[in-house]
């Protein structure tokens, strides 16, 4: 009987040495960031992966598409002005993925510089803190607690010291009810503004994710786009709308900062993603083929959420190089959907009057489509277009998407190496007045974006509407 | 009996610290480097109303810097607020002094620190 104490004791040591905490470093929080920049005359698309705790090596795919020229590319992690790890990426003349290894030291905002020799594209992305929450601290430490107050409370009991067992036994009631407690309502509690997503990513605001703040709302003040050519580049300046400030805090939606879809002046198409060269200054290689003006129109998020459009055009003199026609909207009935070489692809128009939905399939032959962008596939709508209405001046400018097919048990979407999506392509879409419209169906197979132009005619709707 | 009223007192009271013990905001120190220099904001606390910024800044070799003007902007970029510049008062090598400077909204602020026009570097303030 006397051992008892002694074993008790023996018991709740090897209880607490033997206990390994619980942190929640299971999996890494974030995601991996998806962006696609038009580098110069490459079209890449960069994937920062997820990284772990740092120290820890951050890998960034560069992936290349049809006609990307080979070459070696300079990528480099900073933080705070200081450059911190730095790696060079050959790119093969096989379009596909190709790795770069860089190693982030610390938690907060980072940027990746992807330079290409001539221009430095700069990705401003996080690194997040693995911290637990409070309520998952109470239930641990809750728990924890309850289980030593429990051993106390035996070995007083067995000591004879009932009064005092006693009390630790209320005290093992009284962690048991908060752990419990902080546990059931865990779920419930929303998680708190995200820097990066919200707030502006700092070192302490990153560093201390769960500290509350005072804000409820986190939208922003509109932007102002000024377009300007710079030799065969678009220079797009961005400020803000209500303190004329650069704009440096766009999020990436639909994997890029920005979506700049640029119309020439006989209706060619081009999809272009901007690169970031400095806070509010973008170029995104053209290479215009024809003179005129261009109608410009860019799609951008800024922190705290809200796509907007914002509209622009650019006129540009003289060119040396005679016009390609890729993308021609104007020019299907006669050209035909496309170039050689590739399957081709079927439109099915089931256009209903202006103000009712309307369908438009792409039939693209097998189910070997890539996702681009994050979706199957685009349709830029641009209209209505006559005599008198060109590009720049039209209405109405719509990105319409078709969703990839959910893929449960994976909790990140798929990248481009995925190639098994379609083949049978659908974009619904409600043409909000009659007219003739441009638009192009944009998908990817083989590491290679297909554009198929066409010309979509809306009837006015029949009667008295409503 | 008594001794048993104490120990359950003793443990409501350490409860009731450990719930209600004070966390505030100490000062906040940031370093970040441009491309010649490196400047350090330091602010006690920084809240709603007046706050005092110090600013040090010293060249790549660790010297203390001097020039002029050193001013900062604040901007709240959530709603678009931007206050009018304020010069920063020279208190010794490389060290500057942004006195009661009125901050009238919580929340995130931007603050740009402008050295002598050529260089900017850009601070982060969470104000609650």
């Amino acid at each position: 009987m006397r051992a008892l104490p002694a074993v008790v004791a023996v018991v709740f040591g090897i209880v607490l040495v033997g206990a390994t905490p619980a942190f929640s470093d299971g999996a890494t929080p974030g995601a991996d960031v998806q962006v696609a920049q038009t580098l110069g005359d490459r079209d890449l698309t960069l994937i920062i992966r997820r990284a772990g705790r740092p120290p820890a090596p951050l890998r960034v795919d560069v992936v290349t598409h049809a006609g990307t020229p080979p070459g070696r590319l300079e990528l480099r992690a900073s933080t705070a002005g200081e450059t911190v790890s730095t790696t060079k990426v050959d790119l093969g003349v096989t379009p596909g993925f190709y790795r770069g290894t860089l190693r982030v030291d610390r938690v907060g905002p980072w940027e990746l510089a992807v330079d290409d020799g001539a221009q430095a594209a700069t990705i401003p992305f996080v690194v997040p803190a693995l911290v637990a929450s409070p309520w998952e601290n109470a239930v641990y430490g809750g728990f924890t607690a309850a289980g030593a107050l429990l051993f106390v409370a035996l070995g007083l009991a067995v000591f004879g010291r009932i009064g005092f067992a006693l009390v630790s036994a209320g005290g093992v009631v009284a962690a048991l009810a908060t752990a419990i407690t902080a546990g059931a309502l865990a779920p419930a509690i929303p998680s708190p503004p995200a820097p990066g997503t919200h707030l502006d990513p700092t070192f302490d605001t990153v560093g201390h994710p769960y500290r509350r703040t005072s804000m409820t709302d986190f939208s922003r003040p509109p932007v102002n786009l000024t377009v300007g050519m710079d030799g065969a580049d678009l220079r797009l300046r961005l400020t803000d709308g209500s303190s004329g400030r650069p704009v440096d805090d766009l999020l990436v939606h639909n994997d890029a900062l920005i979506h700049l879809v640029v119309v020439s002046p006989s209706g060619g198409m081009r999809h272009l993603h901007p690169i970031r060269v400095a806070p509010g200054d973008y170029r995104a290689r053209l290479n215009p083929s024809e003179p005129g003006a261009y109608a410009v129109a860019g799609e951008l998020a800024r922190r705290g959420g809200g796509v907007q459009l914002l509209r622009s055009s650019a006129l540009v003199g003289a060119v040396a190089s005679s016009p390609e026609h890729q993308g021609n909207a104007r020019l299907e009935k006669s050209a035909g959907p496309d170039g050689a070489g590739r399957p081709p692809v079927e439109l099915t128009k089931a256009v209903r009057p202006a103000g009712t939905p309307s369908t438009i399939m792409a039939a693209f032959g097998s189910p070997t489509l890539q996702p681009w962008l994050g979706m199957i596939g685009h349709m830029i709508v641009v209209g209505p277009v006559d005599d008198t209405q060109t590009p720049v001046t039209a209405p109405i400018w719509a990105h319409v998407h078709a969703m990839l097919p959910s893929s449960p048990g994976y909790p990140d979407r798929p990248d481009e190496s995925v190639a098994t999506f379609g083949p049978d392509i659908r974009f619904t879409y409600t043409f909000p007045s009659p007219g003739t419209y441009l638009a192009w169906v944009q998908a990817e197979r083989d590491y290679s974006v297909i554009t198929v132009p066409t010309v979509v005619d809306v009837p006015a709707a029949e009667g008295p509407r409503g | 009996m008594k001794a048993v009223l104490w120990a359950a007192g003793t443990i409501l009271l350490a409860g009731a610290a450990l719930l209600l013990w004070p966390i505030g905001p100490g000062p906040m120190v940031t370093t970040l480097r441009t491309a010649r220099h490196q400047v350090t904001m330091t602010v006690d606390d920084p809240k709603r109303g007046a706050n005092t910024f110090g600013l040090e800044i010293v060249d790549r070799t660790g010297e203390p810097a001097t020039m002029t003007p050193v001013t900062i902007e604040l901007v709240m970029p959530a709603m678009g607020h931007a206050l009018p510049p304020v010069t920063a008062i020279g208190t010794g090598p490389g060290r500057y002094r942004v006195p009661d400077t009125d901050i009238p909204m919580a929340g995130q602020w931007e603050m740009t620190v402008s050295l002598a026009g050529t260089e900017k570097a850009l601070f982060s303030l969470l104000l609650t």
